[in-house]
């Protein structure tokens, strides 16, 4: 059993609180990215599981032991460091047996678990070479061969791709996937990368500010955004988010974006959202994808925008909108045929829109 | 586009000065120890480089105190004085570079220690000469005068800050995750120490070693004051290999002075790679 458990786990330096508060479990087997923009704490909450360092206040639990009076060299955790941190004066086998020669396993054991290592990690013509030689790509695979070879129950790794270029980047996420596969441990992935955190996790914990701010399934952090830090941070192109007013329009509520017009709500779910509102100030999110462009006839709820520019982005094409103050991007197919210029309506389909409280930014009545 | 040719030609040329300059007077010494006593001292008009009659008596009568060309003929020969400075430099380098090592990784590390290691810079700020009139008189106390440990002992406390701060330096550009590596892979701080780190500096280590054992070993002041007959070292015996007979023994001097560059030669061409390879670690991405 290696769940890992960490209860209101803090970490203060000096004055800043790199980590705050931070509840959250971690089940057995289970591969966990912990998401958010540099300076989040994400790093600093890896390095207190790994026993770098010690929290200020709260307790980290590995299967429901305490960790706190066991040291790093103790822990038994696999870590992969963004920077690689290879043992440069050692041969590629050096360094994969260097875990378990520490660990005093046998040496036939040594030479079978390094050379069932090479095989998975593509490694084998290389074992003998000085790390000196490697490149960027092959480093990681030592180093991430390296914490895999011992076998741990709990793998960490802080950013692990972030430093590979994009297609062995592509080919690592598989390879990694492969290895959990294989191995069995429970993964926590360090990233700011939410498509690599979407792609790989069976949960994500997205964190901003040393704050825990949203955890649950790639599917649930994407779909359902607890507020707008996470409804921003997930999806590229991020999602619109538009400030706006709760009015009553005629008995029913509408949306009232200024200098841009105002939208009524047809969609029942959004009313019955919009009527928990505290205050009248809200924020109006919709996924790029979800919005609809229409000729402006059509009588359907939106607001009037013009085309403002086109992004041709391969295999889609995204169209920034604007009306008066405000801004949107919209995701369309490739080869979207539509004009610099036109004058269009964005549609906000049903069931696909968000409502965030504005001064909190929380998201309202999500079930 | 590759630079024009006279732009090397400058270089070169430049540099062959700067080199000739350096070696001349090592030249000079080398001639010199294999000339015969009259050719010692020559007039201008028969300045000549190579010796007329080429001879082993200079280092014959160091090793000996006696030679056929010589009539005045020494006490003391040469092999004691050398012994005690391949023994007192090698331990006092010994001491620095350890303690050197371990302190400045220490500190480097851990953070400990405050203003000590501005405070081990000071030590280097005034000459050791400022503070011997102390040290002579605390060694005398301590029986330590003219004796093999005394010699050491103050070698390594005065080359000390030297081997601290650049074992310092090339310690804080060890980056810290990959200790971390070694730590979460199951080592002790000690392990990672001497499995990990140490052996990340090893050039560094050896460039120390051999800055501080030439300082070591080119002491002259040191050596005169703490020593009086039994562990005289190589500078203060060639100063001896005068007398108001004899006079200056400059080709003496000559051939003692070409043994004593030896040891900082063989030292140097032994880590020779190290020195030219520097500290290119690339195990991070920077």
């Amino acid at each position: 059993m290696a769940s890992i458990e960490l209860i209101n786990l803090t970490k203060k330096f000096g004055d800043l609180t790199a980590v705050n508060d931070l509840n959250l479990v971690i089940p057995d087997k289970e591969f966990v990215a912990l998401l958010g923009p540099s300076g989040c704490g994400k790093t600093t909450t890896m390095n207190m599981i790994a026993g770098i360092e010690m929290p200020s206040e709260g307790s980290i639990l590995f299967g429901g032991e305490d960790m706190r009076t066991i040291p790093a060299n103790k822990r038994d955790v696999g870590f992969v460091f963004q920077n690689y941190a290879i043992f440069t004066h050692m041969t590629v086998r050096k360094n994969l047996e260097f875990g378990l020669k520490v660990r005093g396993v046998e040496k036939s054991e040594i030479k079978r678990r390094v050379q069932n290592m090479a095989d998975l990690m593509r490694l084998n013509d290389r074992l003998d070479w000085r790390t000196s030689k490697l490149s960027v790509n092959e480093l990681q695979k030592v180093a991430i061969g390296r914490s895999a070879v011992t076998e741990p129950e709990i793998f960490l790794l802080d950013e692990p791709l972030s430093n590979l270029d994009a297609a062995f980047r592509a080919f690592m996420r598989t390879e990694l996937k492969h290895l959990q596969h294989e191995f069995q441990q429970t993964m926590v992935y360090v990233t700011h990368d939410q498509i690599e955190a979407m792609s790989l996790a069976d949960r994500i914990a997205v964190l901003d500010m040393g704050l825990l701010q949203q955890y649950g399934t790639p599917n649930e952090v994407y779909n359902k955004p607890h507020n707008t830090f996470v409804a921003n941070f997930m999806g590229s192109p991020s999602m619109n988010l538009l400030p706006c007013r709760l009015t009553n329009g005629g008995g029913d509520h509408a949306l009232d974006f200024g200098d841009a017009g105002t939208s009524m709500i047809e969609d029942g779910e959004l009313m019955r959202r919009c009527k928990l509102a505290r205050n009248a100030d809200v924020v109006f999110g919709m996924r790029p994808e979800d919005i609809d462009i229409q000729p402006r006839e059509v009588g359907r709820p939106g607001i009037d925008m013009e085309v403002s520019f086109v992004e041709p982005i391969g295999p889609r094409t995204v169209v920034h909108l604007s009306a008066g103050s405000h801004s949107i991007k919209v995701a369309k197919d490739k080869q979207y045929p539509i004009e610099l210029g036109a004058k269009v309506k964005a549609e906000f389909p049903k069931g696909r829109c968000h409502i965030f409280d504005a001064e909190s930014g929380n998201a309202i009545g999500l079930e | 586009m590759p630079k024009p040719l006279h732009s090397y030609i400058w270089r070169y040329a430049l540099i062959l000065i700067a080199v000739g300059l350096a070696l001349l007077p090592v030249a000079w010494m080398a001639t010199m120890a294999f000339k015969p006593h009259t050719e010692w001292v020559t007039s201008a008009s028969d300045l000549h480089w190579w010796p007329h009659q080429e001879t082993w008596g200079n280092f014959e009568y160091i090793f000996t105190g006696q030679t056929e060309a010589v009539t005045v003929s020494h006490e003391r020969t040469a092999g004691k004085p050398i012994l005690a400075s391949l023994v007192t430099s090698l331990l006092g380098t010994l001491i620095a570079v350890v303690a050197g090592t371990l302190g400045a990784y220490a500190v480097s590390r851990f953070k400990v220690g405050g203003n000590l290691p501005l405070g081990v810079l000071q030590l280097r700020l005034f000459p050791p000469l400022a503070v011997m009139i102390p040290v002579m008189i605390m060694w005398a106390f301590l029986g330590a005068m003219d004796t093999w440990w005394g010699l050491s002992l103050i070698y390594g406390i005065v080359t000390l800050p030297f081997a601290f701060w650049l074992m310092k330096t090339f310690f804080d550009e060890v980056p810290r995750e990959i200790e971390e590596a070694a730590l979460v892979e199951g080592c002790s701080w000690f392990r990672v120490f001497w499995k990990v780190t140490l052996p990340m500096v090893k050039e560094a280590l050896a460039s120390t070693a051999l800055f501080v054992f030439i300082l070591n070993w080119s002491d002259y002041v040191i050596a005169l004051l703490l020593t009086r007959k039994e562990w005289v070292t190589i500078p203060v015996y060639m100063n001896s290999l005068s007398s108001a007979m004899s006079g200056q023994m400059y080709g003496a001097k000559a051939a003692l002075g070409l043994i004593a560059a030896l040891p900082p030669v063989i030292f140097g061409i032994a880590i020779q790679k190290y020195l030219v390879r520097g500290l290119t670690f690339g195990a991070l991405k920077q």
